[in-house]
């Protein structure tokens, strides 16, 4: 019980670990219901899933899991293992970079994308409507599953509701808005003695 | 200038009965709002949050509400005609007898979405995804739904006749009585899909993965499965009549007791499933096949003189101008739905007209032993009955411009009892 009790600000960290996991959980579902909708359903009523847990699953497993074929089970295994193994790959540069680089990365990518499904909505096109779409949808998820990995759950919930070109103009106010209070805390730190 | 709208001042112009045809509500947080029966045709709602918003009975007829987040909202009986709705999330909105005919709702996010008796006739919907959506009874005759997601979706009943669902993902879909003739499935995957009943008559279903589909009792007269793949698919009491494979399937392929084979769909052809097999294409052994003959839609046959011999059935679904058919007494013509006669002399055999023969000047049907009229059918032309005269049998709701001649015989009769 006294460790209980010395770890209270651990356990609100463990608790924000787990917010995050939960909405990266559901951004890579979102990811994965493009292409499946009927697995990632499935994979929904069985419950709370954990990143690492469902990481670690074998194909096999995953294939028995869900009543699906090996090479459906193999595309969501390769969604999560993906994911993690990115995630291990780029270690601390979103923490040495800081948020807002990240960020700026993926959001110049997401306008390119919004950019090219513009003016392939411009045309008669379908193919090129088609493709250009799912890009812009597959930057969108890669700019959400960042803002996941901060615990930025009202962020997120705030810019599903949003156009695309809503969405981009909100995170630039949000990246404009991280740059001004990382100038106020360095100024802040030099400043004292 | 004019300032913009707000939520509070919208809700009290519905409310009067005012009419915001072409307001800009661009971007506008309505979410939750009171909007029933709302006057929005031509509004500008280009993504505004109408998050829940009730929308019952509202017109939006060629409204923009591209990217506009409508989750949740109710939208029964609203009037979406050719509404841009490209982009925007409809995630469990009740759209319970909502006109989207002519819509646009390309990349739309439809899924668990409540569409049932909706109206999508020649809607947009490519990419769309309409995941575990409610579609029983719903319209979608000649949309587009290529590359949309339809799994899980309850579409009994459903109107997707001439629609084109090609490289869609119907996997787990219920889609029991639909009609589905002439629509395009090409690539589709069709995994667990619950087709029992319905129709594909002429259904192109070409490299379509059809794996543990439920087709029993479906019409698939005329589909094509040319390169589709079947495993344990239940084609059960299926009527199969020119259903084209393309190969020949593997044992596990099919499940199966029997099959109708008849022209008709009317169960005078029953056969079992490995003679159905043997020849998938046509299902016919070699006698059968020297005697029928077809002219499929869009074939055109002009200026020519045929004989049939007796036995023979002859079906058009083309067109045929100026030609002269000569019919064994016991050969059959069938004018199906499509098919047209125009100008064209019959001489004797069975006639059955469910397209058009229409032929003003002279005798068209010269001692047909009978005709028989199908409520589609068309007949303009003088007939002149055979000795035996002619058994004629006329559906009701058939249109009929025919003058009967007697039989010639009595009419010589009754001259030699004249000259006498």
């Amino acid at each position: 019980m006294a460790v209980d009790l010395a770890l209270s600000k651990r356990m609100d960290v463990t608790g924000q670990k787990a917010i995050r996991e939960r909405l990266i959980i559901d951004q890579l579902l979102e990811e994965l219901a493009q292409a499946h909708p009927m697995l990632t359903r499935r994979l929904k009523e069985q419950g709370p899933v954990s990143l690492e847990g469902l990481g670690r699953l074998s194909v096999a497993e995953l294939s028995a899991k869900l009543e699906a074929p090996l090479e459906t089970a193999a595309q969501v295994v390769s969604i999560f293992q993906g994911y993690l193994e990115a995630r291990v790959q780029r270690g601390p540069m979103v923490a040495l970079l800081g948020k807002s680089s990240a960020l700026k990365e993926r959001l110049s990518a997401l306008e390119a994308s919004a950019e090219a499904f513009d003016s392939a909505s411009e045309g008669d096109d379908s193919g090129a409507r088609r493709r250009t779409r799912k890009q812009r949808q597959t930057d969108v998820t890669q700019l959400n599953l960042l803002l996941a990995e901060f615990g930025e759950a009202k962020t997120l919930a705030e810019i599903e509701r949003c156009s695309v070109q809503a969405k981009i103009e909100r995170i630039q106010r949000w990246i404009g808005e991280q740059e001004v209070s990382s100038v106020r805390r360095a100024n802040k730190s030099s400043s004292a003695p | 200038m004019m300032d913009k709208p707000t939520r509070a001042t919208i809700e009290q112009r519905v409310k009067m009965g005012e009419d915001l045809a072409r307001c800009d509500l661009r971007q506008l947080n309505l979410a939750g709002a009171k909007l029933a029966g709302a006057k929005l045709a031509r509004a500008d709602l280009e993504g505004a949050n109408l998050e829940n918003a009730d929308l019952a009975g509202a017109d939006l007829s060629g409204a923009s509400l591209r990217e506009a987040f409508i989750a949740g909202a109710n939208l029964e009986g609203a009037i979406l005609k050719k509404t841009d709705l490209d982009g925007a999330v409809l995630r469990g909105a009740k759209l319970k007898k909502a006109d989207l005919s002519r819509a646009n709702l390309e990349g739309t996010n439809l899924e668990g979405a409540d569409l049932e008796k909706a109206k999508l006739r020649y809607a947009q919907l490519d990419s769309a995804n309409l995941a575990n959506a409610m579609l029983a009874g719903a319209n979608f005759s000649q949309a587009d739904l290529d590359s949309a997601c339809l799994a899980g979706a309850k579409a009994e009943k459903s109107n997707f006749s001439r629609a084109s669902l090609a490289n869609t993902l119907l996997e787990g879909a219920n889609f029991r009585d639909a009609v589905l003739d002439e629509s395009v499935l090409r690539g589709a995957t069709l995994k667990r899909v619950n087709f029992q009943g319905a129709s594909l008559v002429e259904a192109d279903l070409e490299k379509a993965a059809c794996d543990a589909a439920d087709f029993s009792r479906a019409d698939l007269r005329r589909a094509r499965f040319v390169g589709a793949t079947f495993n344990k698919t239940v084609i059960e009491s299926a009527r199969v009549f020119g259903l084209e494979l393309g190969g020949t399937p593997h044992a596990d392929a099919f499940v199966a007791q029997r099959c109708d084979l008849s022209r008709e769909a009317d169960g005078s052809r029953w056969v079992t499933l490995p003679k159905f097999l043997k020849n998938p294409s046509g299902g016919e052994d070699g006698e059968d096949q020297r005697l029928r003959r077809y002219v499929g839609p869009g074939d055109v046959l002009k200026n020519a003189e045929l004989s049939f011999e007796s036995g023979a059935e002859v079906q058009v679904d083309g067109l045929l101008e100026h030609c002269e058919l000569n019919m064994a007494e016991d050969a059959s013509l069938i004018i199906g739905e499509s098919g047209v006669l125009e100008n064209c002399r019959v001489v004797g055999g069975r006639v059955r007209v469910n397209g058009c023969f229409l032929e003003r000047s002279r005798v068209g049907l010269d001692g047909p032993v009978e005709l028989v009229v199908s409520k589609q059918g068309a007949v303009a032309t003088t007939l002149q009955q055979p000795a035996t005269e002619t058994q004629f049998g006329f559906a009701a709701g058939c249109r009929l411009r025919l003058y009967i001649k007697e039989p010639q015989k009595r009419v010589e009769d009754s001259h030699a009892a004249r000259s006498n």
